[in-house]
């Protein structure tokens, strides 16, 4: 029944694309199988034909446009000027997230830590189970697989925290980050509209931040809640990200999934930082390109990334001067001034590179980023004053609640009244306030295009 | 036995607590509902009261329609003195062809002008998102004025390929759906509903100049970032609900027996390769009625009449005065 209803939520986008989860599932079941079978070159010989075949897919639909471009760009450098056909394709919904988890399940099998699954629709629900199906959490099998076969009876403390973490989701995504994408939209569409206004820059890095996390983290919340209401319980994606202390923490608590990934199957394989600082700064710098790759086939997530690497290759190496000038700004006295202090510099280290995530190309990023610092006669343009006084609203709402989870309740947990009926009528208050709020416009989830 | 009697219980108490909180969501939907209906229709100043005003009060001989190039480039008092009739801008900011047909709808179920100008810009009838956005500004007349509720369901339906699989499947207009809501209709306006209770913006006549003058500079960034949108709207294409508000602008007019003319203001820059002109052109040709087109007129490529992508007072009273001869002739 769950396979039938995630075949018919991926065939809501484009009905033909599920060939292409068909044509990888069916690849990836027997790989697991034969490598669970086979013994020395041969269980490798399995992975590698799964890993290609995976690679292979995302390669064709997401990168191979990408890569022609640049074939055609070097070529063009050399004086020869080939004429490349393009895939004229729309890209398939969410494959980045499918073809990592796929490929975890045949990894694990290969490493040992999973048993092939023998029943074909179990696998193919692994891939497909709709709720994080096209934009994660990219699950392991170790985590997903073993729950499909449980029974799952009804339990009222977890099917209502699941439909108050999908409320809390839609919160995000509709009252806070797409209203935030509307003064966003403003700024980075039309850069050169606002040259000179210092502050409409910051502000509008500083919104797009916003909107990325509450996008992507608003859609986790909501498949992590409408997958605990059926009883499967999905892993934590996102951990407060911006009440991070440092840009390394950061990390850490955004787009678990995605990062641990990584971790699990580039960075540690290729060493960590287990064989020295020299190699772990590449090591690091590898793992952001690949993540900058992951998220899109543009120059301009290549770059974001990269820089988001160096930022921590930079900490690797200058620990101790960052920690000179943070003494000399932090207080004796007051652990909330430093709390504050370091959460807004990394806050603000994380948004700068956002402006290559952003924009549309690579001049444009560099036109916003020296805008940053170009101080003309107009700083601010709020462009419409209630669209950016609902964002802000949204994100001190925002604020309050992550505040009040990470250094109050340390729960994940809303806060909401004590009493049952006020409780009742809390809910319906948020409701409502995403009604008379929310932006209910065709505007997708920004992750949906990887 | 006990496990089976605890699941039916909680099972109970979950029905329970979901029936009283759509008990306590209706009840409060409502509440805020009239609320927001009350302080809307009460305002006396702002968008909320043009939009009103247009639907249910005007009584102009000449009405002018469209987005906020018409609210901008129509200089409605010299209009007016040049034809020596009443004249009413009913232009709306960010507005297309969608509004201009809910506001003729409206306009005629009450009062019978002797004109009315629709106002196109180049781009109008090519399919854009936002101006479906836009047309929240039609929900609050919802269940009031029926004229209104075709074009408001539109919302729901907005691109979407009834031959898609998604479609067939659900073929639901997910607009009617938010519609039950009381407070969904009201969407986006409680702080500027809040904000008009205390800041009085009004019009006599719906004309809003604008008195700074674009440099040659800025014209170029607008013409950039213009040909950049033009470049990243893949799928560009005539968008069918805009044709039929077009040619139901049209037949209503002529049903009613009110004259109507299709208006092109000047604009920064042509692109006269645009196959929409011919469009608009062949519309007017086959029902007949008069379409001025100032996009390509000479007399208006100077930047001094223009203050951003909209025209400037003085441009604004000279592209006026000129319109208004031909519309004199119309009359006549």
């Amino acid at each position: 029944m769950l396979l039938v209803a995630s075949c018919i939520f991926y065939m809501f986008f484009i009905p033909s694309y599920i060939l292409i989860l068909l044509f990888t599932i069916l690849i990836d079941y027997f790989a697991g199988i034969l490598i669970e079978n086979a013994n020395g070159k041969r269980r490798k010989l399995f992975l590698i034909i799964s890993i290609i075949a995976n690679i292979g897919v995302l390669s064709i639909f997401k990168y191979y446009n990408f890569f022609v471009g640049n074939i055609e760009g070097l070529a063009g450098m050399m004086g020869w000027h080939p004429d490349i056909p393009l895939l004229n394709m729309v890209l398939p919904i969410g494959l980045s997230f499918h073809t990592f988890q796929a490929m975890s399940y045949t990894i694990e099998v290969y490493r040992g830590n999973q048993k092939p699954e023998k029943n074909i629709l179990l696998y193919a629900l692994y891939v497909m189970f709709y709720p994080q199906l096209v934009a994660g959490p990219i699950e392991r099998p170790q985590n997903l697989l073993h729950q499909f076969k449980e029974e799952h009876l009804f339990d009222y403390d977890r099917i209502v925290s699941g439909l108050k973490l999908m409320l809390w989701g839609l919160f995000k995504k509709v009252v806070i980050a797409d209203r935030c994408g509307a003064y966003v939209g403003n700024v980075f569409d039309y850069p050169y509209q606002h040259e000179g206004e210092t502050l409409t820059f910051w502000f509008g890095l500083f919104f797009f931040a916003w909107q990325l996390y509450c996008d992507f983290s608003g859609y986790s919340d909501m498949a992590i809640g409408a997958a605990q209401v059926m009883g499967i319980k999905l892993m934590t994606n996102f951990k407060r990200p911006y009440l991070s202390k440092s840009i390394g923490e950061i990390w850490q608590r955004w787009h678990i999934s995605l990062t641990s990934w990584f971790m699990d199957y580039v960075f540690r394989p290729l060493g960590g930082y287990r064989k020295g600082r020299d190699r772990g700064a590449i090591n690091l710098l590898i793992f952001y390109f690949l993540s900058g790759l992951w998220h899109g086939a543009a120059w301009t997530f290549v770059i974001c990334f990269f820089i988001f690497g160096a930022q921590l290759v930079f900490r690797l190496y200058f620990k101790k001067q960052i920690n000179w000038v943070f003494g000399k700004l932090e207080s004796k006295h007051n652990k909330r001034w430093n709390n504050i202090l370091h959460t807004a510099v990394a806050f603000i280290m994380i948004c700068i590179p956002f402006s290559f995530f952003r924009a549309h190309n690579l001049s444009d990023a560099l036109f916003i980023l020296k805008s940053l610092f170009n101080f003309g006669t107009e700083p601010l343009s709020i462009g419409n004053t209630s669209t950016f006084i609902y964002a802000v609203i949204g994100v001190l709402i925002l604020y309050a609640v992550e505040i009040y989870q990470e250094y109050y309740s340390k729960s994940d947990a809303l806060p909401e009244p004590k009493s049952g009926g006020l409780k009742i009528a809390f809910y319906s208050s948020i409701i409502i306030y995403i009604l008379l709020t929310g932006v209910f416009d065709a505007s997708q989830f920004i992750y949906f295009q990887f | 036995m006990q496990a089976n009697s605890s699941i039916s219980n909680s099972k109970t108490k979950f029905l329970k607590r979901i029936l009283l909180l759509l008990a306590v969501l209706i009840l409060l939907d409502q509440l805020v509902g009239i609320v927001m209906h009350k302080l809307y229709f009460s305002s006396t100043s702002g968008p909320e009261y043009e939009t009103t005003y247009g639907f249910t009060k005007v009584n102009a001989d000449v009405i002018i329609t469209g987005s906020s190039k018409a609210r901008r480039n129509y200089n409605t008092p010299l209009i007016s003195d040049i034809l020596k009739l009443s004249c009413y801008n009913a232009g709306h900011d960010g507005q297309s062809l969608l509004f201009s047909y809910a506001m003729t709808k409206m306009i005629l179920s009450h009062h019978l002008p002797k004109m009315i100008v629709v106002e196109m810009f180049p781009e109008e009838l090519y399919y854009k998102e936002v101006h479906y956005d836009r047309l929240n500004i039609l929900l609050p007349y919802y269940s009031d004025y029926l004229e209104i509720r075709e074009i408001a369901n539109w919302r729901g339906t907005r691109n979407e390929d009834t031959l898609s699989f998604s479609y067939k499947l659900f073929p639901f207009n997910t607009e009617k759906i938010k519609l039950l809501s009381q407070s969904y209709r009201y969407n986006s306006m409680w702080l500027d509903l809040i904000k008009g209770i205390f800041k009085k913006q009004k019009t006599d006549s719906g004309y809003l100049p604008l008195n700074k003058t674009i440099t040659e500079s800025e014209k170029q960034k607008y013409v950039e970032e213009f040909e950049l949108t033009l470049k990243q709207e893949h799928n560009r294409h005539i968008d069918p609900n805009k044709v039929k508000s077009l040619i139901g602008i049209i037949n209503l007019c002529k049903q009613k027996g009110v004259e109507v003319v299709l208006v092109m203001s000047p604009v920064l820059k042509r692109y006269a390769d645009d196959p929409v002109y011919k469009l608009i052109e062949s519309i007017s040709l086959s029902h007949n009625i008069s379409f001025f087109d100032f996009t390509d007129d000479s007399r208006f490529i100077n930047i001094e009449y223009f203050a951003d992508n909209h025209m400037n007072k003085v441009g604004s009273t000279i592209f006026s005065s000129i319109l208004s001869d031909k519309l004199k002739s119309v009359l006549h």
